[in-house]
This record gives C-alpha cells, sequence and structure tokens, in this order.
C-alpha cells in the first residue's frame, strides 16, 4: 500500500466485480478506470489524462462485447500497444484470448494473489 | 348292195377304210350273210366265222347287253322302221368296243323284208368320255348334296335359290321346297340385307370366285348364326347364277371374339403393369430426391415441388403447418420459367384463412386430400361460390388465374400423426388431371415425403437441442462464475486485509461495500441455482403450486421496490401503473419469480430506456404487461425464447441462463393462464400475462 502504480482499465459489465477489483487495485496503489462495457471502456481510453499500461477484460458483455472491443483497438495504433488481459470464467478461456490478441488471461473465478502478480508483470 | 362293179368296187374300197362295218343278215334267222372287211380286222373274228356261226351278230354282244340288241335287231326285221341301239361286242382279242347300230329293212317287191342291213358305228371313244363326265357329274353332284357345309345355287338376277343341298335344310331349317321359293335375302336379318347387296354389287362377272365374306345369316326359327361365305359364278343351265358355300362361323367368330377379349384384357393388365412401374419408378426417384436434399425439414419440403413438377402438374406448391396451426408457404416451383416471378410473389405474399373448409386448410384439418377438377377461371373470384381456395384475397385470386388453375389435388403430409405440410399439385389447363390413381400416387408419395420430413425435422430438432445445451453449458459456466468471482475477491481482500494487518486500519465503508457485493452475489448464485432446480423440477413435471390468496398489484409493488436498484444502475426510468386489489388463488412466489423475470429482462435489453409496468384485471383474470423500448425480438424468435435455453441475442452480449422465459411460462401455464409478447425487432418489447383468478 501506498506504492505508486501505473493505471489499469478494468472492463466487466458485471457492478460486483467491477467495484471490487477496482477497489483491491486502488488499496494496492494502482490508478483505476472502470467501464461496464466495450463503448464506455472507448471513451475512457480515449478521454484519459494517463493512458492505462493494461486492460483487464471480460469477454461477455451486453452492447459492445470484448471481442468487438479488441477489434475497435486494433484499429487504434495508440491503443492497440497496450496489453490486454482476458478475465473469463469460460473453460476455453486460452484459446479465446489467444484469438483476440490478448496477452495474457485469468480464469474466473479469480484468485486474488494470481490477480495482483499478474497485473504487477505490466505495471 | 354287191362287191361287183366299178362305183360298187370303190365304195367298198372307202368303206373299208373307215371304222364302220356294215353288215347283212337274214331276218328271220339274224345269220350274217354279208360283212364288210373293215369288221373283220375291227373285231378280230376271221371272215368265216361271221358266216359259219348262226348267231354271230348277238353271240358276241354282252349278256347285259343282248336281250336289248336282239329286240331292236327282232324289231326291224318283223317289218318296224329303221332302229338304232348301243351296245357293246367283246372282240376276239378279249377287249370289249362300244358300237352305235343302225339297223335298216331291206324289202323285195311285194314289201317284205328281204334283209336286214346294219352299220355298226365305232363308238367306244366317246362312249368312255360321256362316261367319264357322268361319273365326275356324279362326284361333284355328291360333294355338293353330301356336303356337311350348307350350299346352294341361286340365280344372280332373280336371287332366287336355285337348287340347295341337304345339309342347308338342316342348317336353315327350311324344307328344300320352301328353299327353291324363296331369295337369299329370305335367309338374313333385316338389317343384313343391305350389305349383301352391297357385296353383291362387288362381284365382277368376270371373277369366278370370291373371297370370304362374313354374314350373320337367319334361320327359320329366327336364330341368327355367323356365316363365312364363299361363292363362285357358275353357269347353271343357261342362267348366269352362284354357287355359295356357307360354313357356320358362330363357335370360330364366338372364340375370336373371346381371343380379342383376352387380348384386350391381357393389354390393359399390361397397361396397369406398365403405370404401375413407371408409378414406382417416380416414387422411387422422387423419395430419392428428397432424401438426398438436406437433412433440414425446410429444405425437404421445398424440394417437393420440384419433384412433381412436370410429371404430376404444371405447377406445385408446399406449404408447412406450424405447432400453432399456421400454415406458412414455403415454396412454389411452375414448370414455366416465364412464371417464375408470379410464383415467388405467390410464395412470398400468401395469406390462408385457417377456417376455409376448401383447399390446403380443408386437407390439414381433414387429414386426406382434397382434390377439385373442372376449376373455371371465375370460380377464383372472393365471392364466387365454387372457389375452391382457402382464401378470398383479390389480388392472391388474380396470381392464381395467372399460373392457370383447372384441377388441383392437395395432400396433407403426415408422419407421427401430425400433419406437417401439405403438397399441392396444380394443372393448369387441364379440368381433369387427378384421376383416382393419380391422387393414390400422390398420397403414397406424400406417405414417404412425410417420413424423410419427419426424418429431417427430428434431426434439426435434435442439432438444435445440442447446440442449445452447449450453449447453456457455456452461458451457465460463465453465469455462474461471476458471482462466484465475487464472493471470492471479496473474501480473499478481506483475508488479505487481515493477514497484512492492515483490517482495522482500512476505511470502515471498504469493508461494507466488500460484505454487500458477497452478500449480493450469494444471493444471486442462491437464484440461479433456484432456476436451474426449477427447470429440472419442471422437466420432472414436479412444479408444484402453493396457492393462496394474493394480490397481483401488491406482489408486483414489491418486486419493483426490489428491482429499483438494478434498474437504476442501467439508467432505466420504471413506471408503474398498478389496478387496486387485482386478486386471485395464486402461488405468490412463483409469481414474483414470473415478475422478476419479466422485469429483469425488461431492464437487461432495455438499459437506458423506459420500461412500463401495468397490473390490470377483469371479472375473470388478472394480467401484468410489462413494456420495454429496447432491442426487441425478431418476430421468428418469439416463440422460441420461451423455450428452455433459448435466446433473442447472443450470449456474449447478453447473460443470464436463457431460462428467465421459459420458467415463467411453465409457471403461468401451470396456473392455467398464459404468456405471450407483442415486438418487433428495434422497437422494444411487450410481455402480457394472463392470470384465471380462480377465486
Amino acid at each position: 500500500m501506498g506504492e505508486v502504480r501505473g493505471c489499469v482499465l478494468v472492463v466487466d459489465d458485471d457492478y460486483d466485480i467491477r467495484a471490487l477489483i477496482t477497489q483491491i487495485l486502488q488499496l494496492e496503489g494502482y490508478r483505476v478506470l472502470a467501464a461496464a462495457d466495450g463503448r464506455s471502456a472507448l471513451a475512457k481510453l480515449r478521454g484519459a489524462e494517463e493512458r492505462p499500461g493494461l486492460i483487464l477484460l471480460d469477454l461477455m458483455m451486453p452492447g459492445m462485447n470484448g471481442w468487438q472491443l479488441q477489434t475497435e483497438l486494433a484499429k487504434d495504433p495508440t491503443l492497440a500497444a497496450i496489453p490486454v488481459l482476458v478475465l473469463s470464467g469460460d473453460d476455453d478461456v486460452l484459446h479465446k484470448a489467444s484469438a483476440i490478441g490478448a496477452a495474457g488471461w485469468l480464469k474466473k473465478p479469480l484468485d486474488l494473489k494470481t490477480l495482483l502478480r499478474t497485473v504487477g508483470k505490466y505495471c | 348292195v354287191t362287191s361287183g362293179g366299178t362305183i360298187a368296187g370303190r365304195f367298198a374300197e372307202l368303206l373299208s377304210k373307215l371304222d364302220l362295218v356294215i353288215w347283212e343278215a337274214d331276218p328271220r334267222t339274224l345269220r350274217v350273210t354279208f360283212a364288210s372287211r373293215r369288221a373283220f380286222d375291227l373285231l378280230g373274228y376271221p371272215r368265216e366265222q361271221w358266216f359259219s356261226e348262226p348267231d354271230f351278230l348277238l353271240r358276241h354282244v354282252p349278256l347285259s347287253d343282248r336281250e336289248a340288241t336282239e329286240a331292236t335287231l327282232r324289231a326291224v326285221a318283223a317289218g318296224g322302221d329303221d332302229r338304232h341301239c348301243e351296245h357293246r361286242m367283246v372282240t376276239a382279242f378279249g377287249s370289249t368296243l362300244w358300237f352305235r347300230t343302225e339297223v335298216h329293212a331291206s324289202r323285195n317287191g311285194n314289201g317284205e323284208v328281204s334283209a336286214l342291213a346294219g352299220l355298226m358305228l365305232d363308238i367306244t371313244d366317246r362312249v368312255r368320255i360321256e362316261r367319264a363326265l357322268a361319273d365326275r357329274e356324279a362326284s361333284f353332284r355328291m360333294m355338293f348334296a353330301a356336303n356337311p357345309h350348307p350350299m346352294w345355287v341361286y340365280d344372280c338376277e332373280t336371287l332366287r335359290f336355285l337348287e340347295v343341298n341337304d345339309a342347308c335344310l338342316l342348317q336353315y331349317g327350311y324344307t328344300r321346297d320352301e328353299f327353291l321359293r324363296m331369295s337369299i335375302k329370305d335367309i338374313r336379318p333385316p338389317g343384313e340385307v343391305e350389305r349383301l347387296l352391297e357385296a353383291l354389287a362387288t362381284y365382277t362377272g368376270e371373277s369366278i370366285r370370291e373371297y370370304p365374306h362374313l354374314f350373320r345369316h337367319r334361320r327359320k326359327d329366327g336364330s341368327t348364326f355367323e356365316a363365312e361365305i364363299t361363292t363362285h359364278a357358275l353357269d347353271f343351265a343357261g342362267k348366269r347364277a352362284r354357287l355359295t358355300l356357307a360354313r357356320d362361323v358362330s363357335e370360330r367368330v364366338r372364340i375370336e371374339e373371346a381371343k380379342t377379349r383376352l387380348l384386350a384384357a391381357e393389354q390393359e393388365a399390361r397397361a396397369v403393369a406398365v403405370a404401375t412401374q413407371r408409378r414406382v419408378e417416380f416414387l422411387y426417384r422422387a423419395t430419392g430426391e428428397i432424401t438426398s436434399s438436406p437433412l433440414d425439414f425446410p429444405s425437404r419440403l421445398a424440394a417437393l415441388p420440384r419433384v412433381v413438377v412436370p410429371a404430376l402438374g404444371d405447377w406445385a406448391l408446399a406449404d408447412i403447418v406450424k405447432p400453432d396451426g399456421v400454415i406458412e408457404r414455403v415454396e412454389v416451383v411452375h414448370r414455366d420459367p416465364a412464371r417464375a416471378e408470379s410464383a415467388r410473389t405467390l410464395r412470398l405474399r400468401t395469406q390462408l384463412e385457417l377456417g376455409a373448409q376448401v383447399g390446403i386448410p380443408r386437407a390439414v384439418r381433414t387429414r386426406e386430400p382434397a382434390v377439385y377438377l373442372d376449376i373455371e377461371p371465375e370460380h377464383l373470384s372472393p365471392h364466387h361460390p365454387k372457389l375452391p381456395v382457402g382464401t378470398h384475397e383479390p389480388n392472391q385470386l388474380a396470381l392464381l388465374r395467372e399460373l392457370g388453375m383447372r384441377s388441383f389435388v392437395c395432400v396433407p403430409l403426415i408422419a407421427r400423426d401430425k400433419v406437417m405440410g401439405t403438397l399441392t399439385v396444380v394443372s393448369a389447363d387441364d379440368p381433369q388431371r387427378y384421376q383416382p390413381a393419380d391422387v393414390a400416387l400422390l398420397v403414397d408419395l406424400a406417405r414417404r415425403a412425410a417420413l424423410a420430413l419427419d426424418n429431417a425435422r427430428l434431426y434439426t430438432e435434435a442439432q438444435e437441442a445440442i447446440r442449445a445445451r452447449e450453449d447453456f453449458l457455456s452461458v451457465a459456466s460463465h453465469e455462474l462464475r461471476t458471482p462466484v468471482t465475487s464472493l471470492q475477491l471479496a473474501v480473499e481482500s478481506v483475508v488479505q486485509l487481515l493477514e497484512s494487518g492492515h483490517l482495522t486500519s482500512a476505511p470502515p465503508e471498504f469493508i461494507g461495500s466488500i460484505l454487500e457485493a458477497a452478500k449480493r452475489q450469494s444471493r444471486r448464485l442462491e437464484k440461479l441455482v433456484e432456476a436451474l432446480l426449477d427447470v429440472s423440477r419442471i422437466t420432472a413435471g414436479r412444479l408444484e403450486l402453493a396457492r393462496e390468496r394474493v394480490d397481483l398489484a401488491q406482489l408486483v409493488a414489491e418486486v419493483v421496490a426490489e428491482v429499483r436498484d438494478e434498474a437504476a444502475a442501467a439508467e432505466c426510468t420504471l413506471t408503474v401503473d398498478l389496478g387496486d386489489d387485482v386478486s386471485g388463488h395464486w402461488d405468490r412466489l412463483r409469481l414474483e419469480q414470473v415478475a422478476t423475470n419479466l422485469l429483469s429482462n425488461a431492464i437487461k435489453y432495455g438499459v437506458g430506456g423506459s420500461v412500463r409496468v401495468v397490473v390490470e384485471g377483469d371479472a375473470r383474470s388478472g394480467r401484468l404487461r410489462v413494456s420495454d423500448n429496447g432491442i426487441g425480438i425478431a418476430v421468428e424468435m418469439q416463440e422460441r425464447i420461451f423455450e428452455r435455453f433459448e435466446r433473442a441475442v447472443p450470449a456474449s452480449n447478453y447473460g443470464g441462463l436463457g431460462l428467465g422465459l421459459y420458467i415463467a411460462r411453465r409457471i403461468v401455464e401451470a396456473h392455467g393462464g398464459s404468456i405471450s409478447v407483442v415486438s418487433q425487432e428495434g422497437q422494444g418489447a411487450t410481455f402480457t400475462v394472463e392470470l384465471p383468478r380462480m377465486l
């Protein structure tokens, strides 16, 4: 706690998951942006003062889902470079993550230590 | 006559060269006193024997002729006139010759017979010819008289019978006298006389024999028979006549007729066999084409009209009968490519009146083929009493007239006792195209097609069920892991605070929010598990209702209060119009589930919009209506969303198990009520639950 870390964007349609990850990462010293779907995630990325160093992305979401967001990110060179970690409960998360060119993946339910260790590798 | 003198000598010379014998004899004793020289050569007896034998003239005449010959000689000798007789004589060589002997009496001055003179002419050749002729005539006569077939001779001028044989009398029943008073017209039935006269006119005078003709002849008793007539021209006692042979061929004609009938029967049987074989081949080919079409119900149903055109009609159409009884057109095929556009329009535009007593609706309801023949174009007008189709719509009827409809058959496609669809085959120009054999063939084809269609349907359903289950498992794992993720994160973050010794220094509202989240997610988990259990109960038929008096308005008010936070989070405005005391005898908890599911869906799919909830009632039932202005539901999905694991939108965008509407429907149905949706894609949806009050 208290240590100054980078900026993380959390994209998940589930309110509690979004809120908990935000709070936990904030406690660890990260600055956290949160979005409930792809569209608001894009808006947050484009309007952010500080460009996030990592995106935690849920795939199944209403409106613009994770796949669609990743497609949009790939079109924007400034955003395409941001590593993406896929968060999914799907048994097939490995394939789905590599299919969209994600940097890595975390399987739900999330293990807190694994979440913090993985996020720590990127920022 | 003497042998002396010049003239006498030359006469004797001449006599000796002729085949005749001259003799002279004593009129009392008949002893020969003179014989010409030729006599000795001809008969072979020596000269002396002629004069020495006192009875030479009669001795060598065979006994059978002797008496008549002697009588002739004696009569002339007794002073009669010249006479002649024909008799045989046995020669010295043992042969017999025929002679015609002229006998003449020579008289003296007193007029007494002084000598008998005879002139014997050898007529052996003539007699032989005459005898042969007589023999032949006798045998011809016998052939006529004793012929087993009726024969007659008739006069070509008068057509009267001139002669008939015994077989004729037997065959026709008339006596000979009766026959000879009749003409050949009298042995025919009245209708045949004209034919006879026509036939006679063709008999030219020159032809001797005419080819056989078949006539109907009549007996005296009026009975008739078939007679085969052969006729020959002949001269009969100086008259132009015909000899006719009539053979009774009734039996032969009867046999030939039987043969003809047999042949016709055989040809008919053969035609039936060929037709049957063609039918079997057609069915085999048609069934092959259907079963080789893609294994899905619509493709196979659409293949049917293509199989029957043009073999069984000018155009054909296939309709599907949906589970709710609606009849929907799948395919229209016309043999004429120029009509393809009209056929396509007919496919897209058709709206059948399900209650119609004719056409396709009739076949669906009666489960029997509906056959319509002799259709006139004017029958295809909205108010014609003979309108044969299940629509009154003028544009559709005009389309049918354009495509041509003089007769048609509609056969239902039935499998596992359900009418799945219909096949309709139409003839554009033949008002009598569909005879029983064609209908039977179509029914046969429909039976086979229905099996192929049913297989396709089962396969499609199985495929869809498998897909739905796979989707469900994927969605369920996502849905279950989401609350578990939150719970785990909540618990682990508290543990971490505890382990790092920061628990007491952490802001209380932070700890509070973590625990609130944990509580919410465990409740969510419980609901998910409950939903899964509900599905399992419903599937097992164990959905039990705990009925009590419930006010639907009050119940919905409570549910609305519970989802207010959810609505606020989705930036949804909720408007509520709840009637006063809409009470019924219902299961409170189950109806809460229904209301919650409908409201959650409305909020979920109507994000950022407004949701309107209405509860109202009448004497018989209570009604809950939930409307949103969200993404709406495509028409083709509106039935399926009430099925297990179904959803109208991809799970990648909208979470949820896809069980909410299924559970809601089963709960409402268990109450004896109904649930329905009215929606258009992109324009929101209104779900209506109707519950009988059961008070």
